[in-house]
């Protein structure tokens, strides 16, 4: 399996939790998607990648997690709906700034991403067609695991 | 509301399910969509585009409906998981073919169009970006009703 694709989307991930955060990822041996079976996963960060390249990224986390960033973040919301909306807002958004930087390494492609969104629900699961297999990476650190999920290929011959 | 564009989603959705399923479908009126906890839908099928179309656009259904839609195409027998990966793809593809033939017929050429993406979950909710506003169009068919989900810019305008 040929994961050097996901490599800046890897890079893109571990810089943005650092200089956000302060947190260090590691992560572990990607894995092959399916898209069925039982997970942990309640929200998930979804994002389309057009042009010479097309794909989807998704970011996979608990609420537990996110709701950690968020405290990390230094924001507190005490009502719980306006809450739970800030956390879908905020793993939209990490999506969007990971693709958004993992592409400007393809300088070579003219690339783009689509509007970011966030799906919430138990045992939710997504799907897209794809030329590749899609590729999940685990990732660990102090405040908890989350998965990204990306396949991506070139358009071109 | 712009009723131009409310149209094009009406008659490229009544196409495309005229076409692919036989069936005809009745729309009701476009409204704009309020965040809600509680929703009936089980799958969504969703396109994103960028360039002079900027947004998503989600087609909505409940797990009967495809279900149904799925064994009109007389393809497999549901049920199993590669039934289940077929409704996938049946799903994403109604909303790429309808989203393509409208946005062509909107924006042109200089846009650029995700691959269809589809979620399936109980009750799953979607946040939408903040750009605009969601625009729903409700449509009625003898399987129950469906819905159209239109949170888009076109040249920079919203449709609502």
């Amino acid at each position: 399996m040929d994961v050097s694709v996901v490599t800046p989307f890897l890079k893109a991930a571990m810089n943005m939790f650092n200089e956000m955060f302060g947190i260090t990822l590691t992560f572990g041996k990607p894995f092959i998607v399916t898209p069925f079976g039982n997970h942990r996963w309640e929200i998930s960060g979804v994002i389309g990648i057009v042009g010479d390249s097309e794909g989807v990224l998704v970011l996979r986390v608990t609420k537990v997690f996110a709701q950690k960033l968020l405290e990390k973040s230094g924001l507190i919301i005490e009502e719980d709906s306006e809450r739970a909306q800030v956390l879908y807002e905020m793993i939209s958004e990490f999506v969007n700034i990971i693709s958004g930087n993992a592409l400007a390494e393809m300088s070579d492609r003219n690339v783009g991403i689509t509007p970011p969104i966030a799906v919430q629900g138990v045992n939710h699961t997504i799907a897209w067609p794809s030329k590749t297999p899609i590729i999940g990476v685990p990732f660990f650190s102090n405040c908890g695991a989350f998965e990204m999920q990306i396949s991506i290929s070139s358009k071109r011959g | 509301m712009n009723e131009e564009i409310v149209k094009q989603f009406i008659d490229k959705t009544s196409m495309v399910f005229s076409t692919l399923f036989d069936q005809a479908i009745t729309p009701g009126k476009a409204y704009i969509l309020a965040s809600s906890d509680v929703h009936r839908w089980d799958i969504s099928g969703i396109t994103g585009v960028t360039g002079s179309c900027y947004g998503l656009i989600a087609i909505r259904f409940t797990n009967p409906q495809v279900l149904n839609l799925y064994k009109m195409l007389k393809i497999d027998s549901p049920g199993s998981e590669k039934g289940w990966n077929l409704i996938n793809d049946m799903t994403g593809e109604v909303m790429n073919i309808v989203a393509g033939n409208v946005l062509t017929e909107i924006g042109g050429k200089d846009f650029k169009i995700s691959v269809p993406i589809t979620i399936q979950g109980l009750n799953h909710l979607i946040s939408w970006p903040k750009e605009t506003e969601i625009v729903a169009i409700p449509f009625g068919f003898p399987l129950g009703v469906f819905e159209l989900q239109i949170n888009l810019l076109v040249n920079n305008k919203t449709i609502y």
